[in-house]
């Protein structure tokens, strides 16, 4: 590895740590023994990712009847993974939406994280996956570009401005000025949060799944990232759809109408999470 | 790096997608979908995903 994605790894070893409650929340991901009232209560004590609960739970994502007032409520009516996924980003932008640099897009960023989510959601219900896992994934899969964009500013902005001017694909600009790519640079921050292993694969190859026989949640992830580019739901000017795994579209064997349902899927329930999460839609 | 042109959709050939040709892409669609599609139309990798988001966009739905 170069001196300079050496440096890289090391400045990204310094950023702050993530809050109890956030962290407890990412490393939740796989449990299925998880503590519901733990959590919950966990939430309940962090005011940026209680009031984004809430704000879920009462937004058109839902349309609830009624109003919800409490993270128990809450918790109980759009159940415990909705409210986790959504508290985790709140509690990500609070840890890593501090200095950025000026040409990274964190709007256009998480339009793109919510859409991914939400297309690995629908893929992995078409193959009978865990879509909450794939949920999660999809959420995080980028989240190396937003720790960059915080730890080497100056470093990621020229990275971002070679990728413009170039025309290149985002990971051969990073490769060029940085040495390191963003799914390193995240795989080795979620090795340092301690999250699940299977989390920190899904981000390190989520541009390039293994070979493997069956198809499995890193071919979903895969293919639901390029989806979320080929339907423009991060509204970048500059958005291009990076190459495709042939072997991960192969294993997924998905029918032409099974992909417009995915398609159909994530567009609606697009615009209204990315409003509840106060990302803005255009 | 200075970026190749890219292939246009109309210059490609339907028959290497599963999912056949494309009747009536809108002039906006495609083109956006040209310039979204723009590295792999650039490189000759035909990306699968084209063809199903032109069928998509141009409100084809599969029988």
């Amino acid at each position: 590895m170069s001196a300079v994605a050496l440096a890289c790894l090391q400045r990204i070893e310094e950023l702050p740590a993530l809050r109890g409650a956030v962290l407890d929340l990412l490393r939740s991901l796989e449990d299925p023994q998880i503590d519901v009232e733990t959590l919950a209560a966990k939430i309940a004590t962090d005011q940026a990712m209680a009031v984004k609960a809430l704000r879920l739970a009462n937004s058109s994502f839902f349309g609830l009847a009624r109003q919800v007032s409490s993270i128990a409520d809450a918790t109980a009516i759009i159940g415990l993974r909705s409210v986790r996924n959504i508290a985790m980003v709140a509690g990500l932008t609070a840890a890593l939406d501090g200095r950025l640099c000026a040409e990274f897009d964190v709007d256009g960023f998480w339009r793109h994280a919510v859409a991914t989510a939400l297309c690995a959601e629908a893929l992995a219900g078409q193959r009978h996956f865990d879509a909450g896992v794939a949920f999660g994934f999809g959420l995080l899969h980028d989240i190396g570009c937003m720790a960059l964009a915080m730890a080497l500013p100056q470093d990621y902005g020229r990275a971002l401005r070679l990728r413009g001017e170039s025309d290149s694909l985002l990971v051969d600009a990073e490769r060029e000025i940085l040495g390191v790519t963003h799914a390193e640079v995240g795989a080795a921050l979620a090795e340092r949060w301690q999250l699940a292993p299977a989390m920190v694969a899904a981000i390190a190859k989520h541009h390039a799944p293994p070979e493997e026989d069956e198809p499995g949640l890193l071919d979903v992830l895969h293919v639901a990232d390029n989806i979320a580019h080929a339907l423009d739901l991060s509204r970048q000017e500059a958005e291009m759809v990076p190459p495709m795994s042939m072997a991960a579209w192969r294993r997924l064997a998905l029918s032409e109408a099974e992909l417009h349902r995915v398609f159909e899927q994530t567009e609606s329930r697009h615009a209204a999470l990315c409003h509840a999460l106060l990302v803005k839609e255009t | 790096m200075c970026p190749a042109p890219a292939v246009p959709i109309a210059n490609l050939h339907p028959e290497r997608s599963s999912c056949g040709p494309v009747a009536n892409p809108s002039p906006p669609a495609e083109q956006r979908l040209e310039q979204l599609f723009r590295y792999s139309l650039r490189h000759g990798q035909i990306n699968p995903l084209l063809y199903v988001v032109l069928h998509y966009r141009s409100g084809e739905r599969p029988t």
